[in-house]
Formats: C-alpha cells, sequence, structure tokens
C-alpha cells in the first residue's frame, strides 16, 4: 500500500442476486428454478484515498454510490477486489436512522451513541452539547414524536456529529446526509460543523447530489454509472463532464 | 483477548438495547410492569379453574406445575417470535451503521428474560399460598440459564430464516400452537395416551427439569444434566454459526 493513501480500492465488484416477488415461498421456489438473474451494482471500481483527502462521488440514483460506501464500511460484502484500508473508519447515512419515535429525546441520544459504539460514559460526556446543538433544550425529556420533522432531523444531525467528531477517525463516509430539512439558521450551523469535519485531519468520502457543495468541499471527484468508473479527476472538470452528460447547465 | 472482547461488547450492547427496549415497551402505560403479571395470570386462572371443574386437581403441587410450565413455555415462545423479525424491523439502522447485529437477537432474548423474572413472582406467591417449598427456586437459576443458550440458539437460526423468507412468521405462529398443546404445560405426560411421543419434545426436558427441582425436590442425575446441556450448546452453536455465516447476505436483502 502506497504511504500517502489511507484506503486502497482495486477492481471491486458486487452483484445482487435480482429478487424476484417479496421474499414469499412461491418467489423462492420459482428463483430456484427460474431466476438465474443478476444486478451488476460494481464492477471492477479502483480508487484511492490520501491522507486528508476530501473525495466526492457522483452520479444518478442507482449508480451503485451507496453500494461503494456501505462496501467500504464492512456492511455489504464485495464478490471480487481488495480493499486495504490504513485507519478507522465511519459510516454516516441519514441522520434519523435509529431514532425511536416513542422515547425521549434523553433516551434517543444515549441508544444511537451505543449504535454508533459509544460507552455510557462517552455519550454521558456529550449529552448537553448534543441538545444544545440541536436547540432542544426544552425538550430533553420529550418523547420525539412529539417533536417537528426538522427537529427530529436537528437531534439526529447533532448526535452524529458530535458521537462521530470526538472519536476523530481517519476516515469518514458520507452518504447523502447533508440536506436534512431543517431551517436556515441551522442549515448554516450544519455547514459550519461539516466544513470543521471537512478541514480536518481525517479523509472524507462524500456521496451527495448537491454539486455546489462537491466542488466548494472536495479535492477530487469520482463519477460513477451503473457500478462503473466514469471519471476520476478535480471537481470542476468531472462536474462539468458529469453534467454535459446530463444535458444540464450548472 | 480479542474474543473476550468482542463477545463483552456483543452481551453489553445487547443488554443495553434490551433494558431501552422494556423501557420502550412500558412507555404511556397505566399500569406497566402489571401487564407482565396479568397476561400469565389470566392464563393461568383459565387453566387452573377449567381442570378444577371438568377433571379435578389430582395432587397438591398441581397449581405450581401449571404456573411454572406457562412461564417457560412463555419466554421460548416470545423470544423466538421478537428475534424472527428483528432484523428486518431494523432495517434501516441494520444499514447505515455497522454495529454487532447479534446484539439485536440478544436484545430479545435478554428482554424476555427480565419479563420472565418479572412473572417469577407469581409463581413464588402460588408457591406460598399452597404452603410449598420454594428454596429450591434457587437451583432454578442453572436450568434457566441452559434454557436461555437453547432459546438463543433456536431465536438466532430464526432471525435468518425469518428474513429470508417473508412467511416465517406465519409458519412459526402456527408451530408454536401445535407446540402447545404437544407441550405438557396443563396436563401431566403420563395420564395421556401419546405421552410417549411427546416424551421426545425438548420443551418437556425443560419443564420437567425445572419442575422436578424447584416443585417435587427430585434432582437431576449428573448424566440427565449433561445431556441437556450439551443438547443445548449445541443448539446454540449451530444457531449462532447459521446467523454468522449469512448475517451480511442478510443486509443485503433488507
Amino acid at each position: 500500500m502506497n504511504k500517502e493513501n489511507i484506503l486502497e480500492v482495486n477492481g471491486v465488484r458486487k452483484i445482487f442476486k435480482k429478487i424476484v416477488g417479496t421474499g414469499t415461498f412461491l418467489s423462492l421456489i420459482s428463483s430456484l428454478r427460474y431466476n438465474k438473474e443478476n444486478i451488476v451494482a460494481l464492477n471492477d471500481v479502483s480508487f484511492s484515498l490520501k491522507k486528508g483527502e476530501n473525495l466526492g462521488i457522483i452520479g444518478k440514483n442507482g449508480s451503485g454510490k451507496s453500494t461503494l460506501l456501505r462496501i467500504l464500511a464492512n456492511i455489504y460484502k464485495k464478490d471480487k477486489g481488495v480493499i486495504r484500508r490504513n485507519g478507522s473508519l465511519t459510516y454516516i447515512s441519514g441522520f434519523t436512522y435509529g431514532l425511536k419515535r416513542q422515547m425521549s429525546v434523553i433516551d434517543n441520544i444515549y441508544i444511537l451513541g451505543y449504535f454508533l459504539g459509544l460507552t455510557r460514559k462517552e455519550i454521558s460526556k456529550r449529552v448537553f452539547k448534543i441538545i444544545d446543538f440541536a436547540e432542544l433544550g426544552n425538550h430533553t425529556h420529550t418523547p420525539i414524536y412529539q417533536l417537528s420533522r426538522g427537529m427530529m432531523n436537528k437531534l439526529g444531525f447533532s448526535i452524529y456529529i458530535h458521537c462521530i467528531s470526538s472519536n476523530k477517525p481517519d476516515i469518514i463516509l458520507i452518504d447523502e446526509a447533508i440536506s436534512t430539512g431543517v431551517d436556515y439558521k441551522f442549515q448554516k450551523k450544519i455547514i459550519i460543523k461539516m466544513r470543521e469535519l471537512l478541514n480536518s485531519d481525517s479523509s472524507v468520502i462524500l456521496v451527495s447530489h448537491n454539486l455546489h457543495i462537491i466542488k466548494k468541499y472536495c479535492d477530487r471527484v469520482l463519477w460513477i454509472e451503473k457500478g462503473s468508473v466514469v471519471k476520476i479527476g478535480t471537481p470542476s472538470d468531472t462536474v462539468y463532464d458529469y453534467l454535459d452528460y446530463l444535458k444540464i447547465d450548472f | 483477548m480479542n474474543l473476550f472482547c468482542e463477545i463483552k461488547r456483543i452481551v453489553s450492547f445487547g443488554l443495553k438495547l434490551s433494558i431501552f427496549e422494556l423501557k420502550l415497551k412500558n412507555e404511556g402505560k397505566y399500569i406497566g410492569f402489571f401487564w407482565y403479571l396479568l397476561d400469565p395470570l389470566i392464563m393461568f386462572l383459565l387453566l387452573y379453574l377449567t381442570r378444577v371443574f371438568f377433571i379435578g386437581t389430582d395432587f397438591l403441587q398441581y397449581p405450581a406445575y401449571l404456573m411454572l410450565g406457562i412461564l417457560l413455555f412463555n419466554f421460548f415462545s416470545r423470544s423466538t417470535s421478537q428475534s424472527l423479525s428483528s432484523i428486518r424491523s431494523n432495517a434501516q439502522i441494520v444499514k447505515s451503521i455497522r454495529f454487532p447485529k447479534e446484539s439485536l437477537i440478544l436484545s430479545k432474548v435478554f428482554l424476555n428474560s427480565f419479563v420472565h423474572f418479572i412473572e417469577l413472582f407469581l409463581f413464588i406467591i402460588i408457591l406460598i399460598y399452597f404452603q410449598l417449598q420454594f428454596f429450591n427456586v434457587i437451583y432454578y437459576l442453572f436450568i434457566f440459564l441452559i434454557y436461555f443458550i437453547f432459546t438463543l440458539g433456536i431465536s438466532f437460526l430464526l432471525s435468518v430464516y425469518g428474513t429470508f423468507i417473508n412467511d416465517f412468521p406465519n409458519i412459526w405462529s402456527v408451530f408454536l400452537r401445535m407446540l402447545w398443546l404437544v407441550t405438557p404445560i396443563f396436563y401431566v405426560i403420563d395420564t395421556i395416551p401419546i405421552g410417549k411421543i411427546i416424551k421426545l419434545n425438548i420443551l418437556n426436558n425443560f419443564l420437567e427439569l425445572a419442575r422436578n427441582i424447584v416443585i417435587f425436590n427430585k434432582y437431576p442425575t449428573a448424566l440427565d444434566l449433561m445431556v441437556i446441556v450439551f443438547f443445548s450448546l449445541n443448539v446454540f452453536i449451530i444457531g449462532y454459526i447459521v446467523f454468522i455465516k449469512n448475517k451480511e447476505s442478510l443486509v443485503e436483502i433488507i
């Protein structure tokens, strides 16, 4: 592994078996006899990530961006290829995932903190920062079903960002997790926090459809289409070619 | 050392999840924990009164015999049914955070263990009310530990098939109804014609062991104990291996 790199991905391939029906016995039997169809989600994907680098990933829906991140995060297993990593890794995808609607704000902080691998002591240290950042000081013991969607998003973002950034992972994978449907003031706070994250020593892989953010904060951009790498290069070049392919003006 | 740390992490996370789930289950309920007592109590009264009125009680310890049967069966039934859907019902978080998925299944079995120990108060009350010895309840902990390991093994196995096959919860629900009938919960195995066949039911062995020790002061032989421990450990190991081999594939189909 090259000393400059923190992550190297070589020839990664991922195939999903096409599921007919909804997982019933009938579909199981038919899949044994008739269904030999596969979906190639990733085909020979190779790239590297340098220490401290921010890499953006762009591509249409279903192009394989999220699958790639899930493979890097060890949530999915790859069918072929080699991944070499030299450091700790954290994956962020959707800030409200894991929140329990019947539980209070404080209980949700603890439960999501546990899912993110923190101990009770580590979570306790961050509780007030999380509540303060999410602007939920008056709702500490309120069940979150009583909060608005935007407030839930604020809470989720605050939990993730405080639990992850304090652990200082070497690689952070962010999957479509920036536009979270919150008010303008909080959007500014999110951008400041994300900027801190992107300017930190950690290397970041950012999947987003927001090309402005990709262009502004990424050092290089990888464009994926139908599971294959189309281009990897500077943000302006890659985004320009991508928009040209989509026939859209920026 | 690493394996020990990993096991500690899985167990500790499973325990924390189960405590939150217990809290979640009682959230907003007026009589909270009493629901856990009410359910087996009503079942006990129905079965006990039916027997008293139609057949009559043939032995003094029958109320304790019946209650312990209900509680042990409920533990198995609830733990396995809840584990079946534990991966699917946590689909979003399973796909977005890397954490030990074993803890999801473990949390269900832990949760039902807590409920079981709450329900055991009913059993102790019955022992006291009918002036039966209750000192042997202490040995019950050991029997329950073996039963816990057995149930956990089945739960791991079911969580895999319950995720792969959508029909599985329905199949298991029907199976549990049949299992309830062929498990000597409210009847005595020697008094029915197909007793020998029912003895093949593994749950019968657990029930018999627990009842003999706690209610009838009969202690099992070392061989009996070894057989049931060996069997339970094997079920656990098979269930866990099946789970480990499939846990990454499960994430891809939910």
